[in-house]
């Protein structure tokens, strides 16, 4: 063999949901690492592998009008509710069942990045949109997807620059163009920039309708008066804005220093962090060489950097149960746990998003959690022993998922192999221990129970 | 860099220089506990605190309003609705503030991002991801290691205003049982010996949970005496367990409570009545609870909310998110009475919200500042002077 299969391991559990299959960590090992990363970025793909929802077919863009009867506006609004819940569903099945998960996994990267939420876009079929256009651009070229992103429907009624118009702009999306989607906070920007910036994307619309949402100017709500932006006077619209932003090379250096956080460790080292950088902007703001990259370096190879990441509840949820699980028969219960762990898909705290990291994990998420993963393993206790019932505070901490999410065949194959093969499959580092695991659970249920499950 | 980060680094070093002289070497009140009553969906003010003499009032709610002879005059402008009944003794005492028109600029009529703004305590056009009380725990001072917890949310609310990765929250739903079965089946991590920094954050977290759980659990409290009639419902039980807590010696400074139900978009009279029937009923007997376990003068009781509603009643009997609401504070220290100008019903915000008058981060400057005697520098509103000394 020529790459250690733990190397694999760890290239699958940081791109995809925190662990791997034995079938992916087989596909990709046996040859140079490096060719084993081209490999992985080969796979991302612009088309899920799911059929998507009917009603994402049907156009109904339309507005709730508040001059419709208001049994019409209660009827619509059910409806969004409905599909808003088959939308969350549809996505946790995608990211279950997907044979490309690093898909997925840069499909909620850039979810968390241009943040969107649907509790307030309100239209699922937009926020859908969103995420289709995440996976086209996943690892494309990044300047593409700011310039996308800006005029994303989802991202337009979000940041409310759907109304945003000359003479009363709204700074909301301007602000965290740069705060949050290029820049960074406070790094080379002031408030007249905000405001002139604003000006510029005043007029940009949802194009509603009975047709696909889409993107349109408004000229008559447009300001088409000269504007004095980082230095430069213009009579510039948002693009030209965007064109400015991308100039400044803490642009670069922000993108990198985020994905070294999603993909490496929490404390980016700053040279490193400095050459990928100037070579994000050589290249043009191309994602896919930097990622390669950042996946290739010193740091992220380094076996002390495994398990160095705590896994967000995404991670936690679906990665367990890509390993373990059946094809979910009822994705619509997929969410509840990630609510409950602190992870709304789709539904994000705030335009940050999840802050992630050590944050993960605190004195009120850790019993979510340990509970969630007791009801697991006295799942995979029932499965493995054919008993199949679980008993009801088994059920509580399943947050209602069914036993039969997890495939009797599957646990009995991963307790059939030796022991250190298994832990070495389940667990980033050598288990920690100290865990009171209950009686009956075999040696995959009392991996799971580790704390070093945990981590990725 | 913001205001916030601008005043978070200047108060590294000369923090003294910031603030007042006697609370520059005061130790915080640790002894003092706040709880917290978020009212979840955005509690309609004018129907709370009702505006009875203003004909603007009766004029913008035709269906919805309370007729003039059922309010509960605090003043000759200003009554409570005949629901809150049971905090009248409060306000007799004078142990009960009413703070009128709070609220903040630009404000932001979602759920979701108000919420949002009042736990974190920010701008409208800035988030953040640490809770407000956490904020002052760690820029002033953090609560006596040997406490219990940092702080404990009694039901299903967010730990919102507690948010933070590093405090001592501990969440307990129904009772708590989940979290101490949890406590209960969790062993004593093994600390120390290598591992790296998430590891030990795990480990630490762990173990902060055991140790939170395992100070609670001594104190037996399922069988501590409340020592008041609670009213029946969920909010009535959280705050049962806050008196149970609290009476039972557990050393905490913050609890949260939460009420949910307010967003009355249609048939608010019906919807609105039991939840602030609810509410009165809860606050009186958690007065009572805490007089008879002699603990009144140490704690004191806020309410918050998202956001107020809209002045003019919807054509369903409803009304749609607004803005200014009145708050309560109430406690053995508290000098009742009304605080705050009551907003005009007639200079409103392009012609559809109230102005606020009092910053919800007064509120927050009282509880810090005043009750607790932290200094606050991230706050720049000034507090609102209503504890007795």
């Amino acid at each position: 063999m020529a790459q250690p299969t733990a190397e694999i391991r760890h290239l699958l559990a940081r791109t995809g949901f925190g662990m791997a299959k034995p079938e992916e960590i087989d596909a990709l090992s046996g040859r140079p690492y490096a060719e084993a990363v081209e490999r992985l970025l080969d796979s991302v793909s612009p088309k899920p592998h799911l059929t998507t929802p009917d009603w994402l077919n049907v156009p109904l863009i339309a507005q709730i009008e508040a001059n419709l009867p208001k049994e019409k506006r209660d009827a619509m609004q059910m409806e969004r509710r409905d599909d808003q819940r088959e939308l969350k569903a549809w996505w946790w099945a995608e990211m279950l069942n997907t044979p490309r998960p690093f898909t997925e996994h840069m499909v909620l990267f850039w979810h968390n990045h241009f943040t969107s939420a649907v509790n307030k876009v309100n239209r699922p079929e937009l926020m859908f949109k969103q995420t289709a256009l995440f996976r086209t651009y996943a690892i494309g070229n990044f300047e593409k997807l700011v310039k996308a992103a800006a005029k994303d429907p989802a991202m337009l009624v979000y940041l409310d620059t759907n109304s945003n118009r000359a003479g009363n702009p709204n700074e909301n999306f301007a602000r965290e163009l740069m705060e949050l989607f290029t820049l960074g906070e406070g790094r080379g920007y002031t408030e007249l920039d905000v405001r002139e910036a604003a000006r510029s994307f005043t007029g940009w619309r949802v194009v509603t309708g009975n047709t696909n949402a889409g993107f349109k100017v408004e000229g008559t709500l447009h300001d088409g008066g000269t504007k004095k932006f980082m230095g430069r006077t213009g009579r510039f619209d948002g693009d030209d804005i965007i064109d400015i932003i991308l100039e400044q090379p803490q642009v670069a250096e922000f993108i990198v220093e985020k994905l070294w956080l999603n993909f490496v460790n929490d404390a980016p080292d700053p040279a490193d962090v400095q050459k990928l950088a100037r070579q994000f902007r050589d290249s043009k703001y191309e994602l896919r060489p930097v990622i390669a990259s950042i996946l290739k370096s010193d740091a992220f190879r380094d076996p002390d950097n495994r398990g160095a990441l705590v896994k967000s509840p995404t991670d936690l949820i679906v990665g367990t149960f890509r390993v373990i699980g059946t094809p979910p028969a009822n994705p619509s219960l997929y969410p509840a746990v990630g609510r409950a762990l602190g992870q709304d898909l789709l539904d994000p705290p705030n335009v940050k998003g999840w802050p992630g990291g050590l944050a993960w994990i605190d004195t009120s998420l850790l019993p979510a959690r340990n509970a969630f993963m007791h009801g697991v393993a006295a799942g995979v206790d029932v499965q493995a022993t054919g008993k199949q019932t679980l008993a009801t505070q088994a059920r509580r901490d399943m947050k209602n998922l069914p036993v039969t999410v997890i495939d009797p065949a599957k646990v009995k194959a991963l307790n059939a192999m030796p022991k250190d093969q298994l832990a070495e499959l389940i667990l980033p580092v050598s288990p920690a221990g100290g865990i009171a695991a209950p009686a009956g659970s075999g040696t995959l249920g009392t991996l799971l129970l580790d704390p070093t499950f945990q981590l990725k | 860099m913001n205001r916030r980060d601008f005043l978070r680094t200047a108060a590294v070093a000369p923090l003294v220089s910031f603030v007042p002289f006697n609370l520059a070497h005061a130790a915080a009140r640790w002894d003092r506990i706040l709880v917290l009553i978020e009212l979840q969906g955005g509690n309609d003010g004018l129907n709370t605190v009702v505006p009875y003499a203003d004909p603007k009032y009766a004029e913008y709610r035709p269906t919805i309003k309370l007729g003039r002879d059922r309010i509960l005059q605090l003043d000759e402008k200003l009554g409570l609705n005949p629901e809150l009944a049971p905090m009248m003794k409060l306000w007799q005492s004078k142990q009960l503030a009413v703070v009128n028109g709070v609220g903040y600029p630009d404000p932001n009529l979602s759920h979701f991002r108000g919420i949002d703004i009042w736990h974190t305590a920010t701008d409208s056009n800035q988030a953040a991801t640490v809770g407000w009380i956490s904020e002052v725990f760690k820029h002033g001072e953090a609560p006596p290691a040997d406490y219990a917890a940092d702080g404990i949310v009694v039901g299903r609310g967010s730990v919102g205003p507690l948010k933070a990765p590093d405090r001592r929250i501990l969440v307990l739903e129904n009772g708590g049982a989940a979290a101490m079965n949890e406590a209960k089946r969790m062993a004593a991590p093994a600390m120390g010996g290598g591992g790296n920094a998430a590891l030990a954050h795990v480990l630490q977290t762990q173990q902060s949970f055991k140790m939170s759980s395992a100070a609670v659990l001594a104190k037996n409290v399922d069988r501590v005496d409340p020592g008041a009639t609670f009213p029946a419902g969920d909010f009535g039980s959280q705050l049962a367990m806050a008196a149970r807590l609290l009476g039972g010696g557990v050393q905490v400074p913050v609890i949260k409570a939460t009420i949910g139900g307010f967003d009355t978009h249609a048939t608010q009279l019906a919807d609105q009545t039991p939840l602030l029937n609810q509410l009165g009923a809860g606050i009186a007997a958690f007065s009572d609870a805490m007089k008879k376990h002699g603990l009144w003068d140490r704690v004191l009781v806020m309410t918050y909310s998202e956001f107020g509603r809209r002045p003019r009643e919807n054509g369903s009997g409803g009304t749609d998110h607004g803005t200014a609401a009145p708050h309560f504070i109430t406690g053995g220290k508290v000098k009742g009475g009304l605080y705050g100008q009551q907003p005009s019903l007639t200079d409103l915000e392009d012609g559809q919200n109230l102005k606020h008058t009092t910053h919800f981060r007064s509120m927050y400057a009282t509880a810090a500042q005043e009750w607790w005697g932290i200094p606050t520098p991230f706050i720049k509103e000034k507090a609102l002077g209503l504890i007795a000394t």
